[in-house]
């Protein structure tokens, strides 16, 4: 199982800058979301991964070997990109044939079984296939690879309910027996705060937050009741966002709960839930940690 | 070096169907023309072995962009990518050749069929002399020799010209509109400027110009090694330079 | 098992309870084996350290017991401990809840009494 530490990445499109400084590391091992907004630098992080495209500094490094240096670490990945970089007039079933020789663990008889309960044509041509089944493809190919480490940007794009609750499923019955580390970037966030170990929030050309999803919905807590009896709860603390309905106002606190406090005020005390701390934190106001 | 091969496979087997597609229309194009030459007179074969050449530049030139991606898909080194892609071309080279051999040996059964070779070093000959150049008429050689050299140059001229196709293909995809806009018009204002400059020079200049064109391609020496090898320095030259505009490429939306 | 992914309970401890009132009701039968964290992880599509978590708690409790290579099994003597543990905790849980919402709605401790009569009339 491959570890990937990043160390110092920079990127800039021009005069854009994306990533500042980034340090992250990919234990082995983990489910792991990284989530940020559109346009964040969420893929420009996966393609500086993969070498697709060039860092402006930084070390990346599978393993401990640098990617694009001898070694070939980069064997160890395999990522499905939102881009469409498969041959058009290639067919599904060539697709896992030649896919085979380049991952020689390439596991055919899962994508197989894939392909069926996913309801997806084998004799179909790359180009001939709809948004949600253009993702299916990918994301089978990646679950079939037999890496290590294995990336989903945005794998879900398009896909029904049905389908979406097939593939989370069929990524933990892979790790549960493979044991790999899964990157899921993705903009549906409830659908798997369950399924993550950890997240990494980028916002901003930084990253937020890097640590267990426990671990940062622990930090954090929500009340909620009578407008003033918040407010006097707020006083002194660190309030992450408010919403107000009618009389009612509810927060989302950073710090420990106060259970004595809210007892006597009559206020109720709930867990964050991930997409929605998510969302007060990356406002756009340089939300503090 | 690992998945080259691998990108070589796949680079000839996704050629298989429009290289066979090519070789059917020009098999049945040589055939017809070849009959018609025989039926009606004053016709021609000569020409055919031009159209593998540009087949094979084509080749050479639309393999970049999608095969790049899958290497990519793939996490496939651009080294892999490039060696790869580049040595798939000389597979078709060498069995264009052959096939064009055949095809001519068939056809000269019962009409002639000169060969790019035989039509470039054996027909006629270049002479230069001080009043100018002229054309002399030259016996055919060797039959057996003419055949192995009219395959090996057209093998050789067909890998070079795939080599330069794909250095355009990788030219072209590092490019943006603007560059590419200006690489089209180069080779006409190289044309406009050279005729129009041409005649002014003073006559030891184009006399010593024409004459080593003359030499690195064979047409003095009668020989078509030098050709050869100004072809395959040229392509090597090339393909050296597509190397360094591959080692770079990021994948583009 | 029933998950609510909308408590505000954490998962790992809702797994513990579902697997102790399973055994409670005799569900899951001493000796019994439990269904595996893969099997559990997939089913409700939950990340298999949570499941584990849950699961490792229970081991430390003395519910469970892992046999190596096959897996998770109920402990021998578990549905006592954990009716013993539930007796325990019954007033903590129950009873101090009962009260606080009788208070709330203003209804006397000597109120509550009459009802929980009333009650076991009502049940003959």
């Amino acid at each position: 199982m491959a570890t990937i530490a990043i160390h110092g990445l920079c990127k800039s499109y021009g005069k854009t800058e994306v990533l500042r400084d980034i340090d992250l590391t990919f234990e082995e091992g983990r489910i792991y979301g990284l989530l940020g907004r559109n346009g964040v630098g969420k893929s420009t992080l996966l393609n500086l991964i993969t070498r697709r495209i060039f860092p402006d500094r930084g070390e990346i490094a599978v393993d401990g070997v640098p990617v694009g240096g001898p070694g070939d670490p980069l064997r160890k990945i395999y990522c499905m990109s939102e881009a469409a970089l498969y041959p058009e007039n290639m067919r599904v079933a060539e697709l896992y044939r030649w896919t085979a020789d380049f991952y020689p663990h390439f596991d055919r008889a899962r994508a197989d079984r894939l392909t069926a309960a996913f309801g997806l044509d084998p004799k179909k041509r790359i180009k001939s296939l709809s948004t949600g089944y253009a993702s299916i493809v990918k994301l089978i190919v990646t679950l079939s690879s037999g890496a290590e480490v294995l990336i989903f940007d945005e794998p879900v794009l398009g896909l029904d309910a049905g389908h979406r609750s097939l593939f989370y499923k069929e990524v933990l019955s892979l790790y549960g027996e493979k044991g790999c580390t899964v990157v899921l970037s993705t903009h549906i966030i409830e659908e798997i705060s369950d399924l993550l170990e950890s997240v990494i929030i980028l916002e901003d050309c930084r990253v937020l937050a890097s640590e267990s999803v426990d671990g940062l919905l622990e930090r954090y807590h929500c009340v909620s009741g009578a407008e003033g009896e918040v407010m006097g709860y707020l006083s002194g603390r660190e309030v992450v966002h408010t919403e107000r309905m009618g009389p009612y106002l509810s927060a989302t606190v950073a710090g420990p709960a106060d259970r004595q406090q809210a007892d006597r005020l009559n206020l109720t005390l709930m867990r964050p839930k991930l997409q929605d701390l998510f969302i007060h934190l990356t406002q756009g106001k340089g939300g503090t940690l | 070096m690992k998945h080259t091969l691998t990108v070589m496979r796949y680079n000839l087997s996704d050629s298989l169907r429009p290289t066979a597609i090519f070789f059917s229309i020009y098999t049945a194009f040589v055939l017809l023309n070849a009959l018609l030459s025989y039926l009606i007179p004053g016709g021609n074969t000569v020409g055919s072995d031009l159209a593998i050449l540009i087949f094979l530049f084509v080749c050479g030139v639309v393999g970049f962009r999608y095969n790049f991606f899958f290497a990519m898909a793939n996490n496939i080194s651009r080294r892999d990518f490039f060696l790869g892609t580049a040595l798939s071309g000389l597979l078709p080279s060498i069995g264009s050749a052959a096939v064009m051999i055949v095809i001519n040996r068939l056809i000269s059964l019962f009409y002639p069929m000169p060969t790019l070779y035989t039509l470039c070093f054996e027909r006629e000959r270049l002479v230069f002399g001080p009043d100018g150049i002229a054309i002399v008429a030259q016996s055919a050689g060797k039959e057996a020799l003419t055949l192995l050299m009219s395959f090996l140059f057209l093998a050789v001229l067909g890998f070079s010209i795939y080599l330069v196709g794909f250095f355009i293909s990788a030219l072209f995809y590092r490019m943006n509109k603007l560059l590419r806009m200006t690489l089209w018009i180069i080779p006409w204002l190289l044309v406009v400027l050279l005729s129009l400059l041409w005649p002014t020079l003073p006559q030891s200049f184009t006399g010593s110009v024409i004459r080593f064109f003359a030499a690195i391609l064979g047409i003095t020496s009668h020989s078509a090694w030098p050709a050869m090898g100004t072809a395959m320095v040229l392509a090597l030259l090339l393909t050296f330079c597509g190397w360094l505009l591959t080692r770079r490429a990021v994948l583009k939306k | 098992m029933h998950l609510d992914f909308g408590s505000d309970l954490p998962i790992y401890q809702q797994i513990t309870r579902s697997i102790e009132d399973d055994i409670v009701l005799g569900v899951l039968p001493e000796e019994g084996q439990i269904p595996s964290t893969t099997e559990i992880s997939v089913g409700y599509k939950v990340n298999p350290a949570t499941v584990a978590k849950g699961y490792n708690l229970l081991v430390e409790q003395g519910i469970l017991y892992k046999r190596r290579g096959v897996g998770m099994f109920v402990k021998e003597g578990a549905r006592e401990i954990l009716l013993a543990k539930r007796r325990e905790d019954f007033y903590g849980t129950y009873v101090s809840a009962l009260l606080k919402e009788a208070e709330k709605l203003q209804i006397s401790v000597d109120d509550v009494i009459a009802l929980l009569q009333r009650a076991k009339a009502d049940r003959g």
